[in-house]
């Protein structure tokens, strides 16, 4: 039953920021419709499509008494989830993040969720990190590591 | 990092306590290892749990939870050379002196190193050599011995401590001075009377001051050990002060507490013992396998009105080789050092004196001891036995003869020949304010009066202190011509 409510709640949410977020949105949802709060569902645009897709049923948990509880049940598990870190030199646009979660669960065929950090100084390709080892393959990387080659071509140059 | 496989492990800091972070990630780190952040801001890791790592911080700085902390592949370490000696440096090994940085070489130590087996140690037969009266004769120490160094503030300590490295000049002896957590002030002070008294030139100077973080005041002994262990390293004999082991016991029990650790007696943690026993047993006398050499450790312990039972002085006790124990009532009556020698140990000290030294140093003991348990009875008394007054009478001559004013070295043999005379004919009609007064002429007679330095020259041949005492009474006419007593005798009391 948990893990049935984490598929549904991970369809379409990709990164922490977006789990975070959603669950903020149910929060807000939550109080609104169960416990008659004045401040309104707090949504943006993505959460509510997000929310949209939702099957009826899991609508029908967050409406119930029970909502509290699969909300702190929910926190709970997210937060056990170990995202793989993708740190990219420049800023990954909303499309392709939807793309690229997708794609790293077809590939790895697991409930993946990921972070994306903005390091302008890898030039270009990406670090990832999974499981507290940092797998750098980015540019910056590439020539630190041949930097002696690179300097010694360059004063050839020079004379 | 493995270069060949681009990657390093990483954590992200999950909390943060002061200079105490934890981060997740770092699977395959081991304790005492360091991680940097990108801001070249250093972690030492100080404890390894199942879903978090625990780390202290050495360098100032900025941290946030979330942010990312790489291994380095090192462990914490010194860089060492002899360019070290003259200088005082901080736990990390900067200078702190405010002259040139250190010229780094190729030896870099780790801090925490393991002592030595015992394969690789010797016994302890070499006497350490402090030019004070009252040790070297009464309280003796060994080179490679750890000896306790306790009492209340204002006992004296810091002068001791001072006299013991200022007298190893031309000793060859290297001094090594750990400044655990004291006032900036105290630290300039001493580094300026080694400097007065050109004693820096064999000490270096391992600070920390009360105002740093507590990571780098919980460091300093081990820096100060392993400077230790490299010199011992190549043969010398060295001087380890450890002033005082008692904060270093608060600041390990804040860093455990700030940890979470569970608090056992008087709230330090459990492993204090273990803390110290590991630290102190890098002393010692060793083989040629390990360098030859030897280090002589003398922990502080400060305590409050002289209570010396609690917790951790108990500890050190029992981990050391003897306690000097410093009185505050005895300093406030003159004597100097304010060491009170019935309650003081060395365990190893006496198989390192000569036969005579030990001999004597035993009738001393005596002496004294019968005088203590008569002392009461003198006071009552109005007329006691001649045998009862020649004894009291030695007592006040001997603690006039070991009472040694700040700075003052006593070779082994004058402090031989000032107290061999208690025993002779020369302090009839003599009291102790004529040995207060004519100390130093006596021993200036002994070193330099053709009449008188050959019974110096012969100490190193004779086996038992009756052999001295023989000695020095063919010569108590010599020393009467000299103090031109008569037969009513001068100084009166």
């Amino acid at each position: 039953m948990k893990k049935e409510l984490l598929n549904q709640f991970l369809s379409q949410t990709y990164t922490t920021f977006q789990i975070r977020s959603r669950l903020f949105f149910l929060r807000s949802y939550i109080n609104s419709n169960v416990f008659g709060s004045n401040q309104g569902v707090a949504a943006n645009k993505q959460d509510q499509q997000w929310f949209d897709s939702l099957p009826e049923n899991f609508k029908q948990t967050l409406s119930s008494k029970a909502s509290n509880q699969l909300l702190i049940e929910l926190t709970k598990q997210t937060e056990q989830l170990k995202p793989v870190v993708l740190v990219l030199p420049f800023d990954l646009p909303e499309e392709e993040i939807f793309k690229l979660g997708g794609w790293l669960r077809q590939i790895f065929n697991l409930l993946l969720v990921y972070e994306v950090k903005y390091d302008p100084s890898l030039i270009g390709g990406c670090a990832l990190i999974w499981n507290g080892v940092y797998h750098d393959y980015s540019i910056k990387h590439k020539i630190q590591m041949q930097q002696e080659q690179l300097l010694s071509s360059f004063k050839g140059f020079l004379k | 990092m493995d270069k060949n496989l681009d990657k390093t492990e990483v954590g992200y800091v999950l909390s943060i306590r002061d200079y105490l972070a934890f981060l997740d990630g770092l699977p395959s780190v081991k304790l005492n290892d360091i991680v940097e952040n990108d801001q070249g801001i250093r972690g030492l890791i100080n404890g390894l749990e199942p879903n978090r790592v625990e780390m202290l911080l050495l360098d100032e700085g900025m941290i946030t939870p979330g942010q990312m902390f790489k291994t380095t592949g090192k462990k914490l370490e010194i860089n060492l050379n002899p360019a070290l000696l003259g200088r005082a440096i901080s736990p990390l090994g900067i200078p702190i002196d405010g002259k040139r940085l250190l010229e780094p070489s190729q030896n870099w130590q780790e801090l925490n190193q393991e002592p030595r087996g015992i394969r690789q140690r010797k016994f302890i037969t070499n006497q350490f050599i402090t030019g004070i009266s009252a040790i070297d004769t009464l309280i003796p120490l060994g080179k490679g011995q750890r000896e306790l160094v306790i009492g209340d503030s204002h006992s004296g300590i810091n002068s001791f401590l001072m006299d013991l490295i200022i007298n190893q000049k031309d000793s060859g002896v290297i001094c090594i001075y750990a400044c655990i957590g004291k006032p900036a002030t105290f630290i300039k002070t001493l580094l300026d009377t080694l400097q007065i008294n050109q004693a820096l030139s064999y000490t270096v100077l391992v600070a920390s001051s009360s105002t740093e973080e507590s990571p780098l005041v919980f460091l300093t002994p081990k820096t100060a050990f392993t400077i230790a262990e490299y010199f011992q390293g190549q043969g010398k004999d060295v001087l380890v002060i450890l002033d005082d082991l008692s904060i270093h016991a608060k600041i390990y029990r804040e860093i455990s507490l700030l940890a979470g650790k569970p608090p056992g007696r008087e709230s330090y943690p459990g492993d204090i013992f273990s803390q110290h026993a590991h630290l102190l047993e890098r002393a010692g006398n060793f083989n040629e396998d390990a360098g030859g050499g030897s280090i002589t450790a003398i922990p502080v312990i400060e305590t409050n009105l002289n209570d010396f039972t609690t917790f951790i002085p108990t500890n050190i006790m029992a981990i050391t080789d003897g306690h000097l124990l410093f009185r505050s009532n005895l300093y406030n009556k003159g004597q100097r050092p304010a060491v009170d020698i019935f309650l003081s140990v060395s365990r190893v000290g006496r198989q390192t004196q000569s036969t005579v030294q030990s001999l004597l140093s035993r009738r001393i003991r005596q002496i004294l001891t019968q005088a203590s348990g008569l002392e009461t009875v003198s006071r009552f008394s109005s007329e006691l036995p001649a045998e009862t007054q020649i004894i009291i009478k030695q007592r006040s001559l001997i603690e006039e003869i070991i009472r040694q004013e700040s700075l003052i070295y006593i070779d082994i043999r004058t402090q031989l020949v000032l107290l061999g005379l208690v025993f002779t004919s020369f302090i009839t009609n003599k009291n102790f304010s004529f040995f207060k007064q004519n100390k130093q002429k006596i021993i200036n007679n002994f070193n330099q009066n053709p009449k008188l330095n050959f019974i110096m020259r012969a100490i190193p041949n004779m086996k038992t202190d009756d052999e001295l005492i023989k000695a020095l009474e063919e010569v108590v006419p010599v020393l009467n011509q000299i103090f031109s007593i008569d037969d009513k005798g001068i100084n009166q009391p």
